[in-house]
């Protein structure tokens, strides 16, 4: 080659170092990365929740009979009719309207970090609950508020996304979500006034990262809830948080059947 | 020029292609028809939000203010009627979406992607092509004006020049300098819109709100443009202007009653989006023992609807359900009598529990099953749409129509329907209107124009299908509007062959209803079928003096219906009349069993009496507001 154009060979790999950072992960050939490597999106830091929906159902206790929008079966209404917040405390029962189902709707702050290069941690200081969100399948034990937790990358290119071709070697596009299917929990509730889910719901969550134009990051939280025994059709809220700097206001604090 | 430098030029372009090709080439398909998934914020995306309830809303005190003043009466008034929601009613409101892509035809690239419209929510079209946003200056818009780009595999949608409104079904404002950026996350099935609401005038923080939707590829395809909006008469006096004087409101404090909810939190503010508020509130707030309205449906609700819109979709007219408001003695002695008239009889409970019991009462649901097309009597038949249905009644000299359905169903449905039950669409020599809306005469241009079919209402209520000075909204809508034939009023009986129908005024739900009272066929027997044209579905949203209208009009209707000994109840809104269950009892009727649309006069007085009954509890409910 002529030495004159020596330049353009250091160019391209020069280029390749311009894509984005999370498109080296997977695929690329070589072994593959650990998932906190791997990682698409950053996820950690504090984030606090942002109620702008269902409101009278999350930021005070809600009436009894109030199960406006749920869609219950019958067998989840005769449950929640017989809702008693002091029993729930008194059996230790408490911590039921925080599980995975419904720990998210709970207002307050999560801490997101990385426990180790395969697992996320999710502390929720509303309730002062631990997920852990295991990107190796780990044998399940018993059955837990938070239960098991399953998590894996999403990258665009995956189901639902067209249009894009090229070489099979190409570099994923960046972004990307995270995963996330939970079995193996108790049975709690939806809702704080006993809306209830049985010990064979799975919850699926999407965690996205958005950031905004005002420089603010955002996450959104889209869960699925599937529970045959008291819920008619499967179950879909999300949540939305923005991130902070530091941990100013985290405020953990004992689960309350009550309040 | 040696040929090295355009080569030279050449490798560059190619390799900043493909350290940013990445980014650029992510994309999701988002075409399709995406049911409203409507699990949180059920009542805001539903039946409407309390008149009052700002809770989580970021309003500033200038917001709040405006949003207090805001009557939804408003929309009674010929200039705001059908107008349309800015674009972020995509996430607040209750409908589904439509969405298709634009493409360059040369390149095939997509240049833009479109949301339809649907009732009163404009089309939003966002530009993919780089296109820059307009000035300042520039026309606001319905729809407003919105660009989008990738991020991902997510669609990131920046809209401006939007006309002002609502943040919320309650009148909480918007102003023409929001700005909002959505973000169109999809996985599998599922899409959630996250929105982000920016106005220097009414917020003081961005309003973060998500909604997702659900891919049914089975459903049949929402409309692009969604149905017409149906004006809504509400007995506003020409010249007024609804509006609610500040300190005045009488439905502040409506949360705080029903929900023990603190007034402050009621009105809103950016510190009651975020969990310190919830400690301010720990304290004071005492649980009420029980859900004193709006509970949730106690039966288990239908699957997804197939049309992308909700279960239940809001009535027609606009803005917030009025909270139920607390009883008193004069509304109590109303509901008793209707309770007595009703006594244990269940078709008569049926009008009880939906209009005198809270949130039991709803419009009706243009995306509901199309009736079976059926025989009800030896010459009348029912078609259409099992909650906007038609009637068909046959004469020695043609056939007359109460009513004619929907527009965009008018081929798919009222015409198969008809010949269906054996009868030729172009046998008939009438159609006859309950009332000026949509959901009654919009198919009856189809009939005039191929039958040569006339169509007949009153002159109110054609001034209503045609009024004076249409908003803009209506001026170029896509209305199917019939031409104006017969001028129908009360003392007018309408003849056809062996059939003489009799229409009685009934003003209250647009100003020119009418009933039809007719004979019916049962074997060898005659009865007199009463068709109450006119019924109002959702009395919250209707002003006392329209509900006072409406209950002299059932009084005088049923001096009609006695001295004409009317024994067959029909309805054009079949909700509250126990229809399906009489329909299904119809299909397996034996010889000698009685029919189970033939009511007795007695018991149909009663009916509306119970009707009238409640009707007047919500007018002693109000007092003299």
């Amino acid at each position: 080659m002529n030495t004159r154009h020596t330049w353009l060979i250091a160019l391209i790999p020069a280029a390749m170092l311009l894509r984005p950072p999370f498109a080296q992960g997977q695929g690329r050939g070589g072994p593959p990365q650990p998932p906190k490597a791997a990682a698409p999106i950053d996820l950690t830091g504090y984030w606090f929740s942002i109620v702008t929906e269902d409101w009278r159902y999350r930021m005070v206790t809600p009436t009894k009979g109030d199960y406006q929008a749920v869609p219950m079966t019958a067998d989840a209404r005769k449950v929640a009719d017989g809702w008693d917040p002091a029993a729930d405390e008194a059996a230790g029962n408490q911590c039921k309207s925080y599980g995975a189902a419904a720990i998210v709707r709970v207002p307050g702050r999560v801490h997101i970090t990385w426990q180790d290069d395969k697992t996320l941690r999710l502390e929720f200081d509303a309730g002062t609950q631990t997920r852990l969100f295991r990107f190796d399948a780990s044998p399940a034990g018993d059955a837990s508020w938070q239960g098991d937790s399953v998590a894996q990358w999403e990258r665009p290119g995956g189901r639902g996304a067209a249009g894009r071709g090229g070489p099979a070697d190409a570099p994923p596009p960046k972004g990307g979500s995270l995963k996330v299917v939970t079995k193996n929990m108790r049975a709690g509730y939806l809702r704080k006034n006993g809306v209830p889910y049985s010990e064979n719901a799975v919850l699926t969550e999407y965690f996205d990262v958005a950031p905004q134009r005002n420089g603010d990051q955002l996450l959104v939280v889209t869960a699925i809830v599937e529970d045959s025994r008291y819920l008619t059709q499967s179950f879909v809220v999300s949540s939305q948080f923005r991130k902070q700097a530091d941990a100013k206001g985290w405020d953990p604090t004992p689960c309350s059947a009550t309040w | 020029m040696s040929i090295v430098k355009p080569f030279r030029t050449g490798v560059v372009l190619l390799v900043i292609t493909a350290a940013t090709s990445a980014a650029a080439s992510a994309q999701t398909e988002l075409s399709g028809t995406w049911a409203a998934i409507t699990h949180e914020d059920g009542l805001e995306r539903g039946a409407g939000p309390y008149a009052v309830d700002y809770t989580g809303l970021p309003l500033n005190d200038e917001g709040r203010a405006r949003a207090l003043s805001y009557s939804a009466s408003q929309f009674g008034v010929i200039e705001h009627q059908c107008g349309f929601w800015p674009p972020h009613y995509l996430v607040m409101g209750p409908f589904g979406m439509k969405i298709w892509n634009q493409t360059d035809p040369v390149t095939g690239k997509t240049i833009a992607w479109t949301i339809g419209s649907w009732e009163d929510r404009g089309l939003t079209t966002i530009w993919m092509d780089r296109r820059p946003h307009p000035s300042k200056n520039a026309l606001h818009l319905r729809g407003g004006f919105t660009t989008g780009e990738w991020d991902g595999n997510t669609l990131v949608a920046y809209t401006t020049h939007m006309k002002a409104g609502a943040i919320r079904r309650n009148g909480a404002p918007s102003s023409d300098e929001e700005t909002m950026t959505m973000r169109f996350i999809r996985h599998g099935d599922l899409i959630t819109v996250l929105a982000a609401v920016e106005d220097p005038v009414y917020l003081s923080e961005p309003y973060i709100i998500t909604k997702s939707f659900r891919l049914n590829p089975d459903a049949a395809p929402m409309s692009p443009v969604g149905p017409p909006c149906i004006p809504t008469y509400e007995g506003t006096a020409e010249g007024s202007v609804p509006h609610i004087l500040p300190g005045e409101n009488p439905s502040i404090d409506e949360l705080t009653t029903l929900y023990h909810i603190p007034r402050k939190a009621v009105l809103g503010g950016a510190e009651t989006m975020y969990a310190e508020y919830r400690k301010t509130m720990k304290d004071a707030f005492v649980r009420p023992e029980k859900c004193p309205a709006n509970c949730g449906a106690p039966a288990p609700p239908p699957p997804p609807p197939p049309q992308g819109a909700p279960p239940a979709p809001p009535p027609p007219g606009r803005g917030a359900a009025t909270a139920p408001r607390p009883d008193n003695p004069q509304s109590l002695s109303h509901v008793d009598a209707a309770k007595k008239l009703a006594g244990t009889d269940p078709w008569l409970l049926s009008p009880y529990n939906f209009y005198c019991v809270a949130g039991g009462a709803r419009a009706n649901n243009a995306n509901a099953p199309e009736l079976e097309p059926v025989r009800l009597f030896d010459n009348v038949y029912a078609v259409g749409n099992s909650e906007a249905t038609v009637y068909a009644i046959t004469t020695s000299r043609g056939v007359i129509l109460i009513d004619s359905g929907y527009a965009d169903r008018v081929e798919t449905v009222v015409i198969p329907g008809l010949k269906k039950v054996g009868l030729d669409p172009a046998n008939v020599k009438y159609i006859l209107l309950g009332h000026g809306h949509a959901d009654h005469f919009g198919g009856a241009q189809y009939f005039q124009e191929h039958y040569g079919t006339k169509v007949g209402t009153t002159a109110a209520d054609w001034d209503l299908i045609y009024p004076a000075n249409p908003p803009a909204t209506q001026a170029n809508s896509n209305q199917s509007k019939p031409k104006r034939d017969l001028v129908l009023a009360e003392g007018q009986p309408v003849r056809l062959g062996d059939v003489t129908i009799t229409p009685i005024a009934i003003p209250g739900h647009t100003p020119g209803s009418l009933a039809f009272i007719f004979p019916v066929k049962d074997g060898r027997r005659t009865h007199m079928a009463g068709l109450f044209g006119g019924t109002i579905l959702t009395a919250d949203r209707i002003t006392t003096a329209g509900l006072k209208q409406y209950v002299q009009s059932i009084g005088h209707y049923l001096e009609d219906a006695k001295r004409l000994k009317v024994d067959v109840e029909l309805q054009n809104h079949p909700i509250f009349d126990m229809t399906p269950d009489r329909l299904a009892r119809l299909k397996t009727r034996k010889a000698g069993e009685p029919h189970p649309f033939m009511t007795g006069t007695d018991r149909y007085v009663k009916f509306w009496s119970v009707v009238s009954e409640c009707i007047q509890a919500e007018v002693a409910r109000r007092g003299s507001e």
